[in-house]
């Protein structure tokens, strides 16, 4: 028994003892989608070993133990009072170590998910039964999000009707639009291409169709559309003007 | 059926009565929404539409499954089946306190049920999810109010079921019976009818108050007048992240008796089991609720307040993990059936519980939430970790019940469809899940590629059902036609086999035993001594040698 | 192609609602044209809600010094737009805000100047500092005022009107009544700076700013405060009267919390009483 405790204290010791030693803090830039991916890595591996851990530890008991004899009765030795204290303490930290580590490293990424950086771009998210409108601000509204790469955008959302949750999987950002609050993402765009962006919150017949794409293009792209949704919305607004 | 028999039923007051139809009424509700999953695992196995073109009709699905798998099966088929008819047995108590109040409670089950399958002929069945969140609650043009009176009908059945074995539990245990003398099962039944009874109110008021606004007008939850939105997603969470241990802690309290009886050993560490366990698990229930709402704009504080006492919770869990373990330490393992479904909830637990630990992490949630990772999780740690422990309680106990044995060749082909089809099912939702495919979607046009993984969930979906229907059809079968069993046949220590006979009439006890402190549960170490430390078994033989 | 799926369920939305519309429409048009009505100028709260005040714009406060809402970044602000010229009548959502000010310096629970900051501003392009002082004196604002209460003009050469347009706040000069028609509304920002709640005056108390403050910080409180925080879980802001109403479902909840426990205790009690009573029989 004694030896058994000892054997698996170890292994689990080892397993944090270890695990910083997987940390690699070169190169990290604030990017909340790295960080994620870095850190899901990290916790993969913590509960692969510990899983590994337990189910080796269930196989090898029903395993050895195993009998034929009906009549045969368990042997295992009643514990002590100080074994059966140790047996609570010791696992009972061993858990909380690991907790409280990756309750730090979260704690950590939540960080970088919270603060937004001073220089990202603000845009204007309003979540309807079953689409989204982008404000860029100075009345140009789109159905559609262009960002520039490279630029940290935050956005602002709320909600005209029930709950919707805006997800881009590709940014590794998830939030809650409500009516009634403003809540925010930011994310930093690093790579050009198109991005899933869609709903994850149940908000009725549509909501598994309530789904855009980002489109992150290049700075002089950007400008091209941003100055081309300008017009329209100046032609737009021109149009109601005459026939209002 | 005579009328006689129909009478007796009907009108019964017999806890063990009572329990059966519990366990009628859970497996019926466990049917319908399994062929509902069924219907949802085949709309999804192609992009587009494929059996159905209307997502509303989709949506009711998801609804049923949900709310009846959690609400009518899971929860009365742990508190309502096993505790009826187990634990009383267990403490050598010949009844309930108040059993005329449990045959009411049965029958608010049965209303919830028919209720529930109304929802199937109404024109706009709910759509609402089994949460119910406002604002969508209340501007849908479905029935909400079904979802709301058949929740109304559950919760009072459920909270009288507490009052009645809580006072069972204190005042009817056999004369001599310490605390410390109970068995696992009794004590996980009691932190969940303790966690019932503090948190179900908060949830039926919680949903009235939706009914209120929905019917009569109110603003409770209208942000417009003075409602807040987030509020009831907080009162819900408030109940049903106990109402998940109000299941999970039942299925280790049977697969503690299963594994203490087949390994023939005494429950490893026993009161850090109970009391670091079972109590630290239900004093930590009520702080842990935000951890289902990280992405839906609470404060911060909260949301890491909560991640901490989230993860602390592996601290009870993992006491128990380690009891439940060590019970198989040095023991004399012989299987049967349940033990076969009982060995495969360590894994099951594992594999549940462990994904869990990301879930845990408020910035790992940001992109996993409300993803098939999140869905498959649940599945693994409440669905099926609980179901598979009901399934082997069901064969361990079922010569109790019926006096004859369900194990056969039929028994083990089911399980094995079960068990492998659970993870086929599972495994690739884990996958998708990670790579962003959301819950609760009808069709998934922007994620084409996700495709095969849906299509090898659904072959996985119907081989679980092949399995279930193998099974309970195996149980019906052996309910009339299995092979006799003989008193006690898997030699157990626990009163339920050693001084109740298989069937037990009313009164459960030939001769009502009482106890003295040397006896446990758990007793396997000096048999003779355990036996002799009850008055008067009832059935000496089977510590001896079967035949 | 999801999108305009969605698109035409919208527009099929549309058709139907438009059919149940001019049952409606019938009533708004009953309003007697000669009375202005409030709810024109009403703001549009969820268009405006969490923006921040308009970048660069600056201000020249009491002390002739010149100074934007940027610089405010760190403590909530309550942001009053008025105007100073008492002609005839005097703008009175100030002189209100006075009292409720001095009432909540009463209770010495929330500071203004040490907990949040006070902001007013002309809206009228004619007032100046000048105008300003005059209009102090006249209302008997100019000594034994809040801690950090600032009266503000805008800068020179800059329009007020693309600092009101940005929350919607729309205001004009009735000729007839010789006085501006305006929302009179306390706006309360964020630490941030962001537009968190909009209070209606008149129809407030002291404990409404002391909500809305408390509310714009989004649960960051001070662990001081926490009591505070835990008052204003009782109540929720309403968009329809912009003020706070009790939540309800909060005390709801409670309510049956302990209904809950009790019951526990209940039931025991009344299986003991029992029990005696046969004790007693037999």
């Amino acid at each position: 028994m004694r030896t058994l405790l000892g054997k698996m204290s170890l292994s689990i010791l080892g397993l944090i003892a270890a695990a910083p030693a997987f940390a690699q803090e070169d190169g990290y830039e604030r990017d909340p989608a790295a960080g994620w991916d870095y850190l899901w890595h990290e916790i993969v591996i913590d509960i692969t070993v510990i899983g590994i851990i337990f189910s080796i530890a269930a196989i090898w008991m029903v395993w050895k133990y195993r009998t034929k004899d009906e009549n045969a009765v368990g042997t295992a030795p009643k514990l002590s009072k100080a074994a059966a204290i140790a047996w609570v303490l010791i696992p009972a930290s061993l858990f909380m170590a690991d907790d409280f580590f990756l309750s730090a490293k979260g704690w950590t990424l939540w960080n970088d998910y919270r603060r937004i950086p001073d220089e990202a771009k603000e845009i204007r998210v309003t979540a309807y039964q079953w689409y989204w409108e982008f404000d860029y601000g100075d009345e140009i509204i789109t159905e559609e999000l262009v960002v520039p790469k490279g630029q940290p955008i935050v956005l602002r959302m709320t909600s005209e009707d029930v709950l919707h949750s805006l997800y881009i999987p590709g940014f590794r950002v998830k939030e809650d639009v409500m009516p009634g609050r403003v809540t925010y993402v930011w994310f930093n765009p690093k790579e050009v291409g198109e991005y899933v962006h869609t709903c994850t919150e149940y908000c009725g017949t549509a909501h598994a169709e309530m789904a855009t794409n980002v489109r992150v293009v290049e700075q002089e792209e950007y400008d091209a559309w941003f100055e081309q949704v300008k017009e329209e919305a100046k032609a737009a607004s021109l149009n109601d003007n005459t026939q209002g | 059926m005579t009328m006689q028999t129909f009478k007796e039923w009907f009108f019964t007051t017999d806890h063990k009565r009572i329990g059966i139809m519990y366990l009628v009424g859970s497996m019926a509700a466990f049917v319908v929404a399994g062929l509902m999953a069924l219907l949802i695992r085949l709309e999804q196995s192609n992009l587009g539409p494929t059996i159905t073109d209307n997502p509303n009709e989709y949506n009711s699905w998801l609804y049923f499954h949900g709310a009846a798998m959690v609400l009518a099966f899971l929860i009365p088929g742990l508190t309502g089946f096993f505790a009826n008819y187990f634990l009383p047995l267990m403490i050598g108590a010949q009844d309930v306190a108040f059993p005329r109040i449990n045959a009411f409670s049965i029958w608010l089950f049965y209303g919830a049920i028919i209720l529930a399958m109304l929802s199937f002929v109404i024109p706009d069945p709910p759509d609402v999810m089994w949460t119910g969140y406002p604002p969508y609650s209340i501007s849908t043009t479905s029935n909400t109010a079904f979802y709301v009176f058949t929740l109304h009908l559950l919760g009072f059945s459920s909270v009288l079921g507490a009052v009645n074995f809580l006072v069972t539990v204190i005042y009817m245990r056999a004369p001599g019976m310490k605390w410390n003398q109970l068995n696992i099962f009794t004590w996980t039944t009691v932190a969940a009818f303790v966690l019932q009874l503090i948190f179900i109110p908060v949830l039926a008021s919680a949903v009235t108050m939706l009914l209120f606004d929905k019917y009569l007008g109110t603003n409770f939850f209208n942000p417009e007048a003075g409602g807040d939105v987030l509020l009831y997603q907080n009162l819900f969470w408030f109940y049903s992240h106990p109402a998940v241990y109000v299941i999970f802690l039942p299925a280790c309290g049977i697969l503690f008796e299963i594994f203490a009886t087949m390994c023939k050993n005494r429950v490893f560490n026993y009161k850090a089991c109970v009391y670091g366990g079972i109590w630290g698990i239900v004093g930590i229930s009520g702080f842990v609720w935000v951890h289902h709402l990280y992405v839906s704009g609470m404060p911060d504080w909260l949301r890491i307040g909560q991640m901490v006492t989230t993860l602390l919770i592996s601290v009870p869990v993992g006491l128990l993990v380690m009891s439940m373990w060590g019970t198989l330490y040095k023991g004399a393992i012989t299987f049967n059936t349940g033990m076969l479904y009982a060995v495969s909830c360590l894994f099951l637990v594992l594999s549940g519980g462990l994904t869990g630990i990301p879930l845990a992490l408020t910035a790992i949630t940001i992109h996993l939430s409300e993803t098939s990772f999140v869905h498959a999780h649940f599945h693994f740690i409440m669905a099926m970790f609980s179901a598979f422990a009901m399934f082997a309680g069901i064969y361990y106990w079922f010569p109790k019940m019926f006096g004859r044995f369900a194990d056969g060749p039929w028994a083990t082909t089911g399980f094995i469809f079960n068990i492998v089809g659970v993870h086929v099912t599972f495994i690739p939702l884990f996958i998708i899940g990670v790579e962003g495919m959301p819950r609760r979607y009808w069709d998934y046009q922007m994620f084409p590629q996700f495709e095969p993984y849906h299509q090898v969930a659904t072959v996985g979906a119907f081989m679980v059902a092949t399995g279930m229907a193998i099974t309970i059809l195996n149980w019906v079968r052996a309910a009339f036609k299995g092979k006799v069993a003989p008193e006690n046949p898997w030699k157990s220590c626990s009163m339920e086999w050693t001084h109740a006979p298989n069937c037990p009439q009313a009164g459960n006890f030939p001769n009502p035993p009482s106890v003295t402190d040397d006896w446990s549960p758990y007793g396997y170490d000096d048999r003779e001594a355990n036996m002799a430390a009850t008055t008067d078994p009832g059935f000496p033989a089977q510590v001896k040698p079967a035949e | 192609m999801c999108m305009r799926y969605s698109i035409y369920m919208i527009l099929g939305i549309c058709v139907c609602l438009l059919g149940t519309f001019p049952a409606q429409a019938t009533q708004t048009f009953k309003i007697p044209e000669s009375v202005i009505d409030p709810e024109s100028l009403r703001i549009n709260e969820a268009k405006v809600l969490g923006l921040k005040p308009k970048r660069d714009f600056s201000f020249i406060d009491q002390h002739g010094d010149v100074f934007t809402f940027q610089d405010r970044t760190g403590k909530p602000l309550v942001l009053v737009m008025s105007y100073y010229t008492c002609d005839g009548v005097c703008s009175s959502v100030n002189i209100e805000l006075g009292d409720r000010l001095s009432e909540l310096e009463k209770t010495g629970r929330i500071k203004p100047g040490r907990d949040f900051d006070v902001v007013t501003v002309s809206f009228d392009k004619n007032d100046t500092v000048d105008t300003m002082q005059k209009f102090r004196k006249f209302v008997g604002l100019d000594q034994n005022v809040a801690d950090g209460w600032t009266f503000a003009v805008a800068s020179q050469g800059q329009n007020i009107k693309e600092f009101t347009d940005r929350y919607d706040f729309r205001f004009f000069w009735s000729a007839q009544d010789r006085t501006f028609f305006h929302p009179t509304v306390y706006m309360v920002l964020s630490p941030e700076m962001r537009l968190a709640r909009i209070l209606y005056a008149h129809d407030i108390e002291a404990n409404d700013i002391e909500l809305a403050v408390l509310d714009s910080k989004q649960g960051n409180f001070k662990p001081s405060e926490i009591i505070n925080y835990a008052v204003s879980l009782c109540y929720s802001y309403s968009y329809k009267d912009g003020k706070y109403v009790f939540n309800i479902p909060m005390f709801v909840a409670f309510g049956s919390l302990i209904i809950g426990m009790s019951a526990l205790g209940l039931s025991i009690l009344a299986y003991k009483r029992r029990q005696r009573k046969r004790e007693g029989l037999s």
